[in-house]
């Protein structure tokens, strides 16, 4: 196999970096400017011409409407979305809803979808590596926040097929970080990753031995990164700015641009020093045709105490996936910092505090990403490659179950490729078909997870609810492509889907789907215990009711006959009002008082016949 | 006779004095009386040559002998403490034996390799091999799934009879470049070829081991004859595998086939190819090592056929053998996989049984509280009605009626058609206040219960007083 060259691309929040291996050696690939990470910026210009990276930058504050940066964060998103919301309010480019609850970007009356914006990146990031290699590139592996969903996933996948790249894989950013961290040591050991770039936080745990890197955890949060770092200062210069002059800079998008450059500069600065001045001459004019400035000194204490809490939530968020995965803080033998924010003291310090070891300084946070991504595509296609990656499925995935709950079937941080199966009854009497919604996600509630997609498997045989069984399987393949099945066991009737794009469906959608497909769904032992007690009141009940007539033909004689049916209708008065007022407290007393009736109807119903 | 010479090959010169290891066992390792003659001459102030000459043996079969015990981890030469690494024999199964008339290249178990020291001597072909001198990752019971093909040895007991791999069977062990070889073979026998033409392990070295092998590909081929000792009576759907187009060559396919007749997880340990009770590290390296082979990524890009799926599913199953075993907790299921293999005096039932003798010993004796302790435990193992009832009786005694109720309630729910666990229950009740339930299940045993018995009249007496203390509660 000729082994065709694969390159690695970091497709960041704020920058982007592409990388390759040669000759076993990964080495990132300059931009034509000599530059190692090219700003994730794409703006059409006046004359309609499109400019992406430095270009782009460099007219951002003239341009701020048509340009836009930290396309990351919608990517995948829907419209309804709160990470969308919030971005309406700070983008000074134009975000509108598309035709499927998605998010698409207006610049210049032209409208693109966000998966057309990172494709155009993604174009820049193709172009440098081919100038480089002086040869076609085709396939790539591109990078990713641990913590996407599969719609986040697919979407960046889409974005490379239009920047007409062959993506070969997706892996997650602490990951490629990790590869590059232990390529070519003969290492073994345990490390966590702490990944904190411009839009996203994430933290995984890896297992290193041998060449092969096994994920054992990871978590993270799409939400946390640099930008909020810099949304901090913005909301200081602005309120101290309307204190003195009583004008809301974030009214005029020039100014919001100008404060966004000044607050990112004055971040990196003060990673060096201890106090930068921000001076924005002619910020803004007031009615009066009058100019006014912002001047003032920022110190590396105030943006710490400004952003403690953001570097709080990443602590808080380390210390939770330490403890789901079951590892000590003690077992990491080392930390691995990526992204640009790790090289914010305050972050280094919170590092070292958490994990009780000082950092690993022998990679460059910038690079180390797509230098594993590059990696990871050696891996793939280069026979020669000793390096194997053991990557795991970030979000459960399950289906909808009656009452709207989601029931896992693949836990978080499993390994990929995995299988899981389960089986499933019937929630009605004579229902004959049953709807499998694919969910991705950790709430109990359905509809505040992601879903994948939905298909239908009907002409099951007419039955009471619970007795026809149909075998839902999962299959996660290597690659992350999830594929779901369902199979009526009595039968074998089959019916499956492969979850490829994401539909845009909302929440309420999804809330109106539940609601409207009641009949549809299936039942399966739930973790939501009132929802459990019910069913099992509920089928109680339909077997005593039918019990009923014969035992009372059957105790009429006995002395207590008359009071013990008495009792028992008594006994099946109180479990329907139970349910009725969902007191699980009540209802278990009452179900249990059911039950015990019900066996005993079931004894003297025995008797009689024997 | 010819005089001893200067150097041995394999040991060094023959001014040396050499030591009896301490940890070494002549019982154990079957060495015949020459060699134990031999032996019990060592004594550490003699060198080699003196002993030698001392013995009165030929010298060529002196240092046959001597060559054979340090071989064997007899014999420490001067500032070793601990016993010697075997020679740098290559991995098994690799190179030509001498005297060997197999055509093909020979087969060898992992424990015993015949020695050729022992086969001058026409002694048994084993060697007993020294604890510290297993492979650190070999199965302890592991049976090669297949044999040299001469007649020498014995086949192994099946095959060619079952169509399955036997359960004990670890089919494959990790690759490990620094395994020590077994230590049998002698010093002067040098590694010919650098690699088997086919690992001795159908799933072993799938892959050459890193960095990359030697071998031309064509070299490692195996033979039909082969590839029907390690896949006994393959199945239609195994000949057809093997038969199809696809660029996976004939050893790794019968290797991956050999593993999807043990994904069926019954036993994690043998499909991760370790020993029972491994620790951590053992398994950690293991999964590593198979991963490496049988991981989906590892093919990439190559036609695979049906062994595309083959593959996923060993990977599959070898990963959640992993998981389940490196995390119990977990699993659910994890109950049916022993942690540690321990030596189980009795089941389950038998102790729950044991313990409950015990409890109505000490019940009878009136220490109620001492046998609720014990009843507790007994149904906590084996939650039976009969134990169920008698530890209700002994709570409701010891003036524990919450724990009473519970076990009241799970006894009757065991023998719904019993009126006398329904009125244990209600006595339960009536112990915790809950008169309004008492009554409901006496009413209902009473129902229940058509002759008129002395458990005929209890019930009616329970009732009775139930509903005196139903109405003087509320009143």
């Amino acid at each position: 196999m000729a082994s065709e060259k694969v390159i690695g691309i970091d497709l960041g929040t704020t920058n982007s970096c592409v990388a390759i291996v040669e000759d076993g050696t990964p080495s990132v690939i300059p931009n034509r400017g000599g530059y190692k990470t090219t700003p994730s910026m794409v703006a059409i210009a006046e004359n309609g011409k499109r400019l992406v990276g430095h270009i782009a930058k460099r007219q951002a504050i003239t341009n701020a409407e048509n340009t836009v940066y930290a396309a990351k964060r919608l990517i995948g998103r829907k419209w309804g979305s709160a990470a969308v919301r919030s971005s309406l309010e700070i983008m000074p480019y134009r975000i509108v809803e598309g035709p499927h609850d998605d998010v698409r970007i207006m610049l210049r009356d032209q409208v693109f979808s966000v998966p057309e914006v990172s494709a155009y990146i993604l174009q820049e990031m193709k172009l440098i590596s081919e100038e480089y290699l002086g040869e076609e590139v085709q396939k790539a592996v591109i990078t990713v926040p641990a913590y996407f969903n599969d719609g986040q996933r697919q979407a960046t996948k889409d974005a490379g097929r239009i920047a007409g790249l062959d993506v070969i894989r997706i892996i997650n950013e602490p990951t490629a970080a990790a590869l590059a961290y232990g390529f070519g040591r003969n290492i073994e050991r345990k490390v966590a990753v702490y990944d904190l770039g411009g839009g996203t936080f994430d933290i995984s745990i890896l297992e290193i031995g041998n060449g092969v890197f096994e994920v054992i955890s990871t978590a993270g949060d799409t939400f946390l990164g640099g930008e909020d770092f810099d949304r901090r200062i913005i909301d200081w210069l602005v309120f101290g700015f309307e204190k003195q002059h009583g004008i809301d800079l974030r009214k005029d998008k020039m100014a919001l641009q100008r404060l966004k450059d000044v607050a990112e500069k004055a971040k990196c600065e003060l990673s060096s020093v201890k106090e930068t001045e921000i001076n924005l001459p002619f910020i803004i004019s007031t009615g009066r045709n009058e100019a006014l400035h912002l001047q003032t000194m920022l110190t590396r204490d105030k943006l710490e105490e400004l952003t403690s809490d953001l570097v709080e939530r990443t602590v808080e968020i380390c210390a939770r996936t330490l403890e789901e995965a079951e590892i000590q803080k003690n077992q990491i033998e080392d930390v691995i910092l990526v992204g640009g924010m790790t090289r914010m003291p305050r972050v280094q310090q919170a590092c070292a505090e958490f994990f009780g070891l000082e950092p690993c300084k022998g990679v460059h946070p910038d690079e180390v990403v797509a230098l594993g991504a590059a990696i990871q595509g050696a891996a793939l296609t280069d026979e020669k490659s000793d390096i194997l990656l053991l990557d795991v499925t970030p979000h459960s995935l399950g289906i909808m179950i009656v009452g709207g709950y989601f029931h896992k079937l693949i836990e978080q941080n499993t390994t990929v490729p995995t299988s899981e199966s389960h089986v499933f009854t019937t929630v009605k009497d004579n229902q004959t078909s049953v709807k499998i919604l694919v969910l991705q996600g950790e709430s109990d509630r359905a509809e505040e997870n992601e879903l994948l997609g939905e298909f239908v498997l009907t002409g099951l045989r007419r039955a009471p609810r619970g007795e026809v069984e149909i075998e839902v399987q999962f299959h996660i393949s290597a690659d992350g492509i999830v594929s779901v099945k369902a199979k009526d066991l009595e039968t074998g009737l089959e019916q499956s889907i492969t979850v490829t794009a994401t539909s845009g469906l909302t929440e309420d959608e999804i809330k109106k789907m539940i609601d409207a497909n009641k009949d549809y769904m299936v039942e399966v032992r739930t973790g939501q215990e009132f929802d459990k007690a019910r069913h099992q009141a509920e089928k109680s009940l339909e077997e005593i009711e039918s019990l009923f007539p014969q035992v009372t033909d059957a105790i009429a004689g006995s002395d207590f006959g008359q009071d013990a049916v008495k009792k028992a209708r008594a006994v099946v008065e109180r479990t329907r009002q139970a349910i009725t007022a969902k007191d699980l407290t009540t209802l278990a007393d009452a179900t249990e008082a059911l039950n015990r009736t019900l066996n005993m109807f079931r004894g003297v119903v025995s008797k009689t016949r024997g | 006779m010819s005089s001893v010479p200067s150097e041995i090959v394999g040991l060094g010169s023959s001014s040396m004095k050499l030591r009896v290891s301490p940890g070494f066992d002549p019982l154990k390792a079957q060495v015949g009386p020459d060699e134990y003659f031999v032996l019990s001459r060592i004594d550490g102030t003699q060198s080699i040559r003196e002993i030698l000459l001392a013995t009165g043996l030929p010298v060529d079969r002196g240092i046959a002998i001597v060559t054979k015990l340090r071989s064997i981890g007899a014999l420490l030469l001067p500032g070793e403490t601990a016993a010697p690494t075997p020679m740098s024999v290559p991995a098994r199964g690799t190179g030509p034996r001498p005297n060997s008339t197999t055509p093909v290249a020979p087969l060898t178990p992992p424990h015993g390799v015949p020695s050729p020291v022992a086969e001058q001597m026409g002694r048994a072909p084993t060697v007993r091999v020294t604890p510290h001198e297993m492979p650190a990752v070999l199965p302890p019971r592991t049976i090669t799934p297949h044999l040299p093909v001469t007649g020498r040895t014995p086949m192994r007991p099946g095959t060619g009879e079952r169509p399955t791999v036997p359960r004990t069977m670890t089919p494959h062990l990790p690759m490990d470049a620094k395994r020590p070889a077994p230590p049998s073979r002698p010093p002067a026998d040098p590694p010919t070829q650098p690699r088997t033409q086919l690992g001795t392990h159908p799933a072993a070295g799938m892959r050459p081991p890193a960095p990359e092998s030697v071998d031309p590909p064509t070299v490692r081929r195996a033979s039909t004859a082969e590839l029907h000792l390690m896949l006994p009576q393959p199945t239609a759907e195994e000949k057809s595998a093997l038969a199809e187009p696809g660029d996976l060559d004939a050893d790794e396919r019968v290797r991956i086939l050999v593993m999807a007749r043990l994904v069926d997880e019954r036993d994690p340990w043998a499909l991760l190819g370790v020993p029972t009770g491994s620790d951590a590290k053992v398994l950690k390296r293991a999964y590593f090592t198979l991963s490496k082979e049988i991981h989906p990524d590892r093919h990439y890009g190559k036609q695979l056929g049906t062994f595309a799926d083959r593959l996923s599913v060993v990977f599959e199953a070898v990963s959640r053998a992993y998981a389940r075993l490196t995390s119990p907790a977990k699993d659910q299921r994890s109950g049916a996989y022993p942690m540690v293999q321990t030596e189980q005096p009795q089941t389950p039932g038998e102790y729950a049984g044991e313990l409950f003798q015990r409890a109505c010993g000490l019940e009878v004796g009136g220490d109620a509280l001492g046998a609720m302790k014990l009843f507790a435990a007994a149904v906590r193992i084996d939650p039976q009605t009969r134990y169920l009832r008698r530890a209700a009786t002994c709570a409701l005694a010891a003036e524990q009626p919450k724990t009473a109720l519970e076990y009241a309630k799970k006894a009757q729910a065991q023998a719904p058609n019993d009126p006398s666990s329904a009125r244990l229950l209600a006595l339960a009740f009536i112990a915790v206040g809950r008169y309004g339930d008492a009554e409901e299940v006496l009413v209902m045993a009473m129902a229940l219960k058509s002759e008129n018995d002395v458990l005929g009249a209890e019930l009616r007496n329970d009732l009775a007083e139930v509903r005196r203390l139903l109405s003087s509660s509320s009143g």
